[in-house]
């Protein structure tokens, strides 16, 4: 369930932003041998600007989506300001 | 063969059959008399990470979630062998109980939102551009000077954000993580550990909370198991 006038790519952008920065930043650590590995830490970085872009062209657009996602079994809603819409 | 860890569980039973992760490798349960552990096979010890990979680690986390809140591992958490495995979980025992205790019929609601200073006349990156393209120093200073007083507007936007994001959800959730601050960033980012009964209230508390400031855009993804509120347990 996507709003008309919202990308696609942007919406998947957002979604694979948001599973890397809880999955690869978060969680239990049992073994202190493997340090976040470069590729790792650059991942999240990538993945917290990608997130705020998407939410800026989704303010841009004053869209939102709201939907219970094929990619991941949970929800997303971004909600744009009120005032924009 | 490595073991790769993706969560634990307090309930028993084998990962639903054919259950694929990591390098769709087949998950497969450790049993440590009431802590179970999922788990799959890995060539090495050190995993690099990938979207896909990071995908396939919270598909196995999130068949946990569907049973019971799961201890969801940080990906990349690798041992030598299923034997090491059990070693390293027997040592944390106490600590990994509690935690599951902590989560137990709860899940991670995570919001994000992005904030900007009062007066938005002038976007960092807008003013970082400018300030490369002036010549006169003190044409340059004051472009500085703005830049920097953009940066505390927003942190205090942000912290006051927070406050009330903390003050809507009130009483609908049993803890809150926040992830740190980042001078001159707009993105705010606060995760909540949310009984399961309480995640519609939970989304509608929010979305009052941008009626009563209609500049915030807000984002709000989950329910994820908690990867947010594993802490207690060291490596």
């Amino acid at each position: 369930m996507t709003d008309a006038g919202f990308d696609q790519t942007d919406e998947e952008a957002l979604v694979l932003s948001d599973l890397l920065s809880h999955v690869l930043d978060k969680g239990v650590v049992i073994t202190g041998d493997v340090i976040i590995s470069v590729a790792g830490i650059d991942l999240i970085a990538v993945s917290l600007s990608v997130m705020i872009s998407a939410l800026e062209t989704l303010e841009r657009r004053s869209v939102g989506i709201s939907g219970r996602l094929p990619h991941v079994l949970g929800d997303l809603s971004v909600l744009p300001p009120a005032r924009e819409r | 063969m490595a073991t790769y860890l993706y969560c634990l569980l307090r309930a028993s039973g084998d990962p639903p059959a054919g259950l694929a992760g990591v390098d769709d490798a087949r998950v497969r349960a450790v049993d440590l008399g009431g802590l179970v552990a999922w788990v799959s096979d890995v060539a090495e010890t050190t995993i690099a990470p990938s979207p896909a990979r990071a995908q396939a680690h919270d598909r196995v986390v999130r068949a946990g979630l569907e049973r019971a809140t799961p201890l969801p591992a940080r990906f990349g958490q690798v041992l030598a062998d299923e034997a090491e495995l059990r070693t390293a979980l027997s040592a944390r025992r106490e600590a990994l109980e509690s935690a599951l205790q902590r989560v137990d019929g709860a899940v991670e609601m995570t919001v994000r939102m992005l904030v900007r200073s009062a007066d938005r006349q002038e976007a960092p990156g807008r003013a970082e551009a400018d300030a490369q393209s002036v010549t006169s120093g003190r044409a340059y200073l004051q472009q500085i000077a703005a830049i920097q007083r953009e940066e505390r507007n927003v942190l205090a936007k942000a912290q006051l954000v927070r406050d009330q994001v903390s003050s809507v959800v009130q009483g609908l959730v049993r803890a809150e993580s926040l992830a740190g601050a980042t001078a001159g960033s707009s993105l705010v980012t606060v995760s909540h550990l949310v009984p399961r009964e309480n995640i519609g209230a939970y989304r509608s508390a929010l979305q009052a909370l941008r009626q009563d400031d209609p500049t915030l855009a807000i984002m709000i993804s989950g329910p994820w198991a908690p990867y947010s509120f594993t802490e207690g347990i060291s490596a």
